[in-house]
């Protein structure tokens, strides 16, 4: 059967061309199959040229948020952090695209256009650990993955690859994070920076105690899809074995971004593509077998009599802020949705799809992002280098899970960052105190490159109430739905973030930094702050940000009644529905996600190739 | 706005980078050498007119005046009530700001509420070179995010001396 008004059919058609929809449309082009990839923003990016205009952009703009590259596109809105974090308790928060209904402000965003959210990500690939897939067996909370770190370790080692990761086994492989045999990294590790340096340095031996036990602290080298030293020699991938790794550079002119420079952006934009975005693997799909139709939104899925997906919907707009074109049915075999955790949801809510469980839109869980910070006693050199190149790890996994969340800590290397937003509010202070002239410039000289920050990226647990829905309320200018999130945080994650005041207390007293140096409060008006009565019976006032790590709203699971998609992200409902990228995590552990979403997706790439025979 | 009156000590082009000197901390050479002092020099006009300019420059002739030579001096006379003035302490904050971040930020209520408000006087980056030239990334030993990249492992050096002269 097919829809009406048919006029084309694929072997595949993939939504979105992020990391997720790249690897897909890469793959099933390799083997030969037809792909159709639709991209709801604009189509930009895979010229150098097109790709410069988004720094120039980012120089100029005034509020350097991660979406601040990239123009705003009222055809495709996506969600800025400056909507968000308007938002107070127990009232909608209706600014922007994103709608929140609370009680916390959901403070993530993501990017639609041509290659997603890699563009602004920062880029950090560490895997997940073992326990991180059974949290129920090892720990009695939250659910288990219907797969484990053994079943995926081949498909993180061609992620890798695929991606471009600069790592060290040796730092790597913690909590239980193993290796198969003849494997490594395609690149070195990138070099610790000097902060880091002396990070490492003050807290050599320091450990730290939660519920009874002690857990070593010790700063590692963070892996980073990020372009470093390329390895040599054979290395064993996946079972073939490569001589070397040649680092893939800019989409469009592969020359450039062959080693990180420095350029200390990374979010929102490597101005050279040393960092991995979805426009390096979109650039090497096969042209005459995948078709890329970017500025065409997948509005709906049409359903057949067997169940079967037998078409979407898309609409097109051939000038960014110009209206949408009538709505135009294409078909294919296998029908792909790569379009991100939040838009996913979306598109199978709009389409009533894949959804027999309820679980469609459920369990949004994201990495809770909270910062501590504090004024060293000497230059660390802040303010150089990649966001982030190292971080204390081994507070991701252990038993204290069963009672608080665990956590990654990053170090930073950007100052305070998120925290006071240096140097410029840094400048305005002073001027306004009359400082000016070489005081002004001796002062933040002698205090900003100073400037330590700790980021706890916390665990969540699965919650059916944190949500996506969509509702006719609430429309975009074109009518279609904006999404609407409903988002709260259990104590088990609060508490892990007064761990984190008492975490970084002792490491900032390591580091000889006196109590009145070290902070943890934010300046007013950065969103609204939680009072959070402790186990220690005291009342902490806690303010935290999102990690933009979107995940869980189309779980997989191991039954039809519980879950949206199998272990292959295929729809329990639909079965030529693939469902993939972050949405499909049960749980979200603490590593950023993206590396094991597009080790889960090529894994699945397997079962859609058998599929396809 | 041509720079060659730099050879003339009394010229509108030569008083604005003294004063730009003494606001920022730079250097009469650093400060050319970002070569930003042609578009510095027409910010205030096409943003608030030439006449705040000129009162603002009249205003720095009188403070160097007193100061004699004395830098030090002079820099406390800026600090202290150049931009204590009403009218020009905004204008000269507002310039340091744009040296140092390349950014012209809209003046506050109160200066507007009086001398009215400009259509041209709202928060934005001057241009991307602009951005590439923000000062306060020099004071801190470090560059623009984005721009001037200083190459790969960079960061893992011990951060330069930041003495300033």
């Amino acid at each position: 059967m097919t829809a009406p008004g048919t006029t084309e059919h694929f072997d595949a058609i993939v939504v979105g061309s992020g990391p997720m929809g790249a690897h897909v449309a890469r793959e099933l082009g390799a083997a030969g199959k037809t792909v159709l990839v639709l991209e709801a923003g604009r189509a930009s990016g895979l010229t150098w040229e097109s790709y410069r205009s988004y720094v120039a952009s980012y120089h100029t703009a005034v509020i350097k948020e991660p979406n601040s590259p990239y123009p705003q596109n009222a055809s495709a809105p996506s969600p800025l952090t400056t909507d968000i974090l308007r938002i107070r308790k127990g009232t909608p928060d209706l600014v922007g695209y994103q709608v929140e209904q609370g009680p916390q402000a959901f403070a993530s965003t993501y990017l639609r256009a041509l290659g997603g959210t890699s563009l602004h990500w920062l880029g950090t690939t560490p895997r997940f650990v073992p326990n991180d897939f059974r949290m129920q067996k090892s720990y009695g909370v939250a659910v288990d993955w219907p797969l484990s770190y053994d079943d995926l370790e081949e498909w993180y080692c061609r992620a890798e690859w695929s991606m471009g990761v600069s790592a060290n086994r040796a730092d790597q492989a913690q909590l239980g994070v193993w290796f198969s045999r003849g494997y490594d990294y395609p690149m070195e590790r990138i070099p610790l920076s000097y902060a880091d340096q002396v990070m490492a340095k003050a807290t050599r031996g320091l450990t730290h105690e939660i519920l009874g036990r002690e857990y070593p602290l010790r700063v590692s080298s963070l892996a980073q899809a990020r372009n470093g030293t390329p390895r040599t020699g054979r290395i064993r991938v996946a079972g073939t074995v490569q001589d070397g790794y040649a680092p893939r550079g800019a989409a469009g002119n592969p020359l450039m971004g062959q080693r990180c420079e420095g350029n200390a952006a990374c979010i929102p934009i490597c101005p050279v593509q040393a960092k991995y975005s979805s426009l390096k693997t979109l650039a090497e799909c096969d042209p005459r077998q995948v078709v890329l139709r970017a500025q065409a939104i997948a509005t709906k899925l049409h359903i057949g009599h067997d169940g079967r997906i037998v078409g979407v919907d898309y609409q097109s707009y051939d000038a960014e802020g110009w209206g949408l074109a009538p709505p135009v049915t294409v078909t294919a075999d296998l029908y792909v949705l790569a379009g991100h955790a939040v838009e996913n949801a979306k598109l199978l809510l709009a389409s009533g799809a894949a959804n027999s469980s309820d679980q469609v839109g459920r369990n949004l869980m994201d990495h809770p992002f909270f910062l501590t910070w504090a004024l060293a006693n000497e230059n660390i050199g802040a303010f150089r280098g990649p966001g982030q190149t190292s971080g204390i790890e081994s507070l991701r996994d252990g038993a204290f899970r069963r009672e608080q969340a665990a956590f990654r800590i990053d170090v930073g290397n950007w100052g305070w960052d998120l925290a006071t937003f240096p140097p410029g509010p840094a400048v305005s202070e002073l001027l306004a105190q009359g400082v000016v002239g070489k005081r002004l410039r001796r002062q933040l000289g002698e205090t900003l490159p100073r400037q330590v920050r700790l980021g706890f990226c916390v665990e969540q647990l699965p919650q059916a109430a944190n949500r996506v829905t969509i509702s006719r309320e609430y429309l975009d200018s074109n009518g279609l739905f904006r999404p609407v999130i409903h988002y709260d945080l259990p104590d088990y994650t609060w508490e892990a973030m007064v761990e984190a005041i008492r975490l970084s207390d002792a490491v900032y007293a390591r580091m000889g930094i006196p109590p009145e140096h070290r902070h943890w409060q934010m300046p007013p008006g950065q969103g609204d702050e939680t009072n959070y009565r402790a186990r220690d019976g005291k009342d902490y006032q806690l303010r935290f940000y999102g990690a933009g790590h979107h995940v869980g709203t189309h779980r997989m699971g191991a039954s039809r009644t519980d879950s949206v998609v199998d272990r292959d992200q295929r729809s329990w409902d639909h079965a030529n529905l693939y469902v993939v990228g972050c949405g499909s995590f049960p749980t979200i552990g603490t590593a950023n996600p993206t590396l094991t979403a597009v080790a889960l997706t090529l894994r699945s790439t397997r079962a859609m190739l058998r599929q396809l025979r | 706005m041509p720079t060659s009156d730099r050879a003339h000590p009394d010229g509108a082009s030569a008083q604005f980078v003294a004063l730009s000197v003494a606001l920022t901390g730079f250097s009469e050479a650093e400060l050319h050498g970002t070569g930003m002092v042609p578009t510095y020099l027409g910010v205030i006009p096409s943003i608030v007119g030439q006449r705040h300019q000129d009162l603002l420059l009249t205003r720095w002739r009188n403070l160097a005046r007193r100061a004699a030579g004395d830098a030090e001096l002079l820099e406390r006379l800026v600090g202290e009530e150049l931009l204590a003035d009403p009218t020009l302490g905004p204008l000269a904050v507002n310039l340091a700001y744009l040296w140092y971040m390349g950014q012209w930020n809209q003046l506050p209520a109160t200066w507007r509420a009086v001398h009215g408000a400009f259509a041209g006087d709202t928060t934005f980056v001057i241009s991307s070179q602009a951005w590439e030239e923000a000062l306060a990334y020099v004071a801190i030993g470090s560059h623009p995010p984005a721009a001037k990249q200083p190459g790969f492992g960079s960061w893992a050096l011990p951060p330069a001396d930041l003495e300033v002269p």
